[in-house]
């Protein structure tokens, strides 16, 4: 028979059985068995674990000193040498929550032991750790704990064991806003056929693709007078210099260039090309101010109605750029744009 | 329209002095069929080898897999337009070898228009074989050197043409015989309370290199209605080089995994009413709803209560895909997706350049940023170094032979949008 | 890209042959491209009616760039 996976539990003074409000500001304690919950828990792991320590700390001396409270709560897990960390549940008590967290994600980063916690959707914990940390959903109160304990139970043998966890939907967990590949049952072709079949029929059916939620951004306040602003170009279809100098790649770019166009009216072909590798630049290749349209604007300046233009113009490649990277060079971008004092930007895409 | 096919299983392939067909042993004369290529004069030498399921051999530069076939009875031939006039097929009857494929391979540097060929690898054992479609079949790999001065996509339609003729070199052996089992294909009368369905065919058209040929010429038109035998019987060829993870290859067009289903299910459980074939990577907004549209109207007048689209490649593509189907939802028609994913190595990017809210019901065929580590393996066919050095993040720079590390994207079909495979994604 | 610019208070043209997609993701000012192969061009017209017409693109761009807007939203060129 295997050693019994060994597990320690993080509650708050309340669950512990110490007292409410008045006991908030408790440090950190260490009990060398299941408390409260734990009994259960420890009934749910069903012998294959033992809860070797209890860790107690108060809401209130948590959220007061979350850093430095960690540490200490990290340093004695560590004294335990347990297989999983289990945290909570902490239902929608939110310094409990927040307090789980941010425990479980110390003690995965720092002791690189694995770990589980439990609490309600809306708690505010979810929002903070829920990309890093495994949480199971539980209702608002302490009347979901029966709910609650088995999937956290399983979760926690599992990861004790060291056995790879499973989607959200199979495991029971928040998913942590990452896709991974895995095996189905059924091709493709005959997931999509059913999955028709249901939707014809009004019958429930599930996509297995959630529409992705794009981060909403604040306009920025519109142009006074564009006849004094200085303007700047900027494109992400790889209109650069003959020769490429910098080496943008054609896909997935990991890097983005300026070059100088102050005494340039019009854009040769000599003189430049496009190296954006996600569709065809023929009509490019011959004059590329069909992307980057520098002799429009410099007509535009000469008559006065646009202010001037920067002297420099930004390029990338977007073809295939992770969404993550795109946001990293924008900013990157944005910032060189505020210190030159540019004022509009004119952005080809293709 | 009424299509036999007739099924001759092969369980071993191998090299010999005549080639022919005989209990399930398909036998080459490599000589013979290595001549009959090198018949066109772009083409300077052809290799050929054998790949076996679960050998220690990595397949490189795949351009086209293509299932051997002959046509038997009916009009056309195996490939119209290309080996033959571009006459509707999909009537009569046609012979296939199944579980085999021929895999033409090719190093084709360079670009045009800013266009290149990708690489393409195929695993035949290992983590990488576990999900490639080619990793199951007995392949006849075709490694082709082309000659110099050529433009890139010369020498892609030289490899092309000759995947298909070595294809139906080899379907030739067959022609007269017996198969072991024959599926009929027919789009007959069902009950009228089945739901209607149609399969939309959106199909890979970008520039001069990258293209989906029906009856031989390229695809750049309007919507249009097909009848799904035609596809079965090898009106659709691929010219798809761009990322390798998402492409079909033309043995999938042959063997669309989507027709098949409805096929299976057709006067039970739905009524198949047809199969129309659009574009995809279209350039113009303008162009785009058009498509969507069209492709929506042909749906409504077969009477379809429900769609279901496919996809090929990616990019600004799917964006036609998700307007396609939003076109169809609008149109009251019920309507499922199947697409790949693009969500970072970690997966945490968002999986798709752009949503429409009506895209509420899709089949992942799985995120092609993924990492595999692919093992060090005995034999390597189809080059002697991986193509895209230059180009790409994280470009390959290990010896094909060695172990490495890539994203699934440069896997040959793992993530195909016809839904071949069993690789899904989900939130984790 | 786009929306980290204005994100940093800089009004920006997006110029694009796909309009649904900034649309989708919530790029504040859109303009129109003519197509993916030639966003600010056309080779089917004579080099000075080209320009004539990449002019018209770029005054519907300022438009875009002095009006207030609150969300995603589509410039398409007058006349």
């Amino acid at each position: 028979m295997a050693e019994p996976i060994r597990v320690v539990h993080y509650l708050n003074q309340f669950f512990a059985g110490i007292g409410g409000e008045q006991e908030a500001n408790r440090p950190p304690d260490v009990v060398d068995r299941a408390v409260g919950p734990g009994k259960a828990l420890e009934a749910a792991l069903g012998g294959r674990a033992v809860v070797v320590a209890t860790l107690v700390a108060g809401d209130n001396y948590v959220a007061e000193r979350l850093a430095e409270a960690v540490t200490e709560i990290v340093e004695h897990v560590a004294s335990f040498r347990p297989d999983v960390v289990v945290a909570g549940p902490a239902f929608n008590a939110g310094r409990y929550g927040t307090a789980c967290g941010a425990v479980c994600a110390a003690v995965q980063r720092n002791l690189g032991i694995p770990t589980v916690t439990a609490m309600a959707p809306e708690n505010p914990g979810v929002d903070l750790y829920r990309s890093s940390v495994l949480i199971v959903p539980t209702g608002e109160s302490a009347a979901g704990m029966r709910e609650a304990l088995p999937a956290l139970a399983r979760l926690a043998l599992k990861l004790g064991a060291g056995e790879p966890i499973g989607s959200a939907e199979a495991e029971g967990y928040l998913a942590r806003g990452m896709r991974k590949n895995e095996p189905a049952a059924r091709t493709g072709a005959e997931r999509a056929v059913a999955m028709l079949l249901a939707k014809v029929r009004g019958q429930p059916y599930r996509t297995e693709l959630p529409l992705p939620e794009f981060d909403p951004v604040t306009p920025a306040p519109p142009l006074r007078d564009a006849s004094k602003a200085l303007f700047a170009l900027v494109t992400e279809a790889g209109i650069v210099p003959q020769g490429n100098p910098d080496g943008i790649e054609a896909r997935r770019a990991t890097k983005w260039a300026r070059y100088p166009i102050g005494n340039l009216d019009d854009l040769t072909a000599e003189a430049f090309t496009c190296v954006h590798g996600g569709f065809d630049n023929r009509f490019v290749h011959q004059d590329p101010d069909r992307i980057l349209p520098l002799d429009a604007v410099r007509a535009l300046e000469r008559e006065g109605v646009i202010g001037r233009l920067h002297d420099w113009y930004y390029v990338t490649v977007g073809a295939g750029a992770p969404i993550s990277r795109a946001r990293t060079f924008g900013r990157e971008i944005a910032q060189e744009l505020v210190q030159a004092g540019v004022q509009a930007v004119i952005f080809s895409a293709t | 329209m009424r299509l036999e096919l007739g099924t001759f299983p092969v369980r071993e392939i191998a090299f010999g002095h005549r080639t022919h067909y005989a209990d399930g042993v398909l036998q080459v004369n490599r000589e013979e069929l290595a001549a009959r290529l090198g018949e066109d004069p772009n083409i300077v030498a052809v290799q050929l080898a054998i790949a076996r399921p679960g050998e220690s051999t990595r397949i490189i530069h795949v351009v086209d897999a293509v299932e051997p076939r002959v046509k038997v009875a009916g009009q056309g031939c195996a490939f119209p337009g290309f080996l033959g006039p571009a006459q509707t097929v999909g009537e009569g009857r046609s012979h296939r070898l199944a579980g085999v494929a021929v895999v033409a391979t090719a190093s084709l540097p360079g670009e045009i228009d800013s266009l290149s060929v990708k690489e393409a690898i195929v695993d035949m054992a290992g983590p990488g074989a576990n999900i490639s479609p080619f990793s199951q079949t007995l392949n006849l790999v075709l490694e082709f050197e082309l000659a110099e001065g050529l433009l890139l996509p010369e020498k892609t339609a030289s490899v092309r043409l000759a995947a298909l003729k070595a294809a139906a070199y080899l379907g030739e052996t067959v022609r007269q015989e017996t198969p072991e089992s024959v599926e009929v294909f027919e789009l007959g009368p069902c009950p009228p309370d089945l739901p209607r369905i149609a399969y939309v065919s959106p199909l890979m058209h970008e520039g001069v290199l990258h293209n989906t040929f029906v009856y031989g010429v390229k695809t750049d038109s309007m919507p249009t209605l097909l009848h799904p035998n035609e596809a079965l019987d090898g009106a659709i060829i691929s010219a798809d080089y761009h990322i390798a993870a998402y492409r079909s290859a033309t043995y999938h067009h042959q063997n669309n995994p989507l027709i098949r289903e409805l096929y299976r299910l057709h006067g039970r459980e739905l009524c198949f009413v047809g199969m129309i074939l659009c574009q995809t990577l279209i350039v113009s907004a303008l162009e785009k709803e058009r498509s969507a549209s069209q492709v929506a109207k042909i749906a409504r007048m077969l009477g379809a209560h429900g769609v279901l689209i496919s996809m090929q490649n990616g990019g600004h593509g799917w964006a036609d895909l998700l307007m396609t189907g939003q076109a169809c939802e609008r149109a009251g028609l019920k309507t499922v997706l199947v697409m790949a994913e693009m969500a970072d190595a970690d997966g945490r990017d968002p999986s798709m350049i752009m949503t429409v809210r009506e895209a509420d019901a899709i089949v992942s065929v799985g995120n092609m940023d993924e990492l595999i580590t692919l093992p060090g393996v005995e034999r390597v066919l189809g080059g002697t170094e991986y193509l895209d050095a230059m180009n790409y993040e994280g470009a390959l720079e290990a010896s094909p032979s060695d172990e490495a590390t890539t994203a699934l994207r440069r896997l040959y079909c793992v993530n195909n949008q016809l839904g071949w495979g069993l690789v899904t994604a989900s939130a984790y | 890209m786009a929306k980290e610019i204005e994100r940093a208070g800089i009004p920006t043209a997006y110029f694009t042959a796909i309009p649904a997609i900034p649309l989708a993701i919530g790029t504040p000012r859109t303009v129109p491209g003519k197509a993916v192969t030639n966003p600010l061009g056309d080779p089917s017209r004579p080099i000075e009616r080209e320009r004539q017409l990449r002019r018209r693109m770029l005054v519907t761009a300022i438009h875009a760039l002095e009006t207030p807007v609150d969300g995603p939203r589509l410039f398409e060129p007058e006349g």
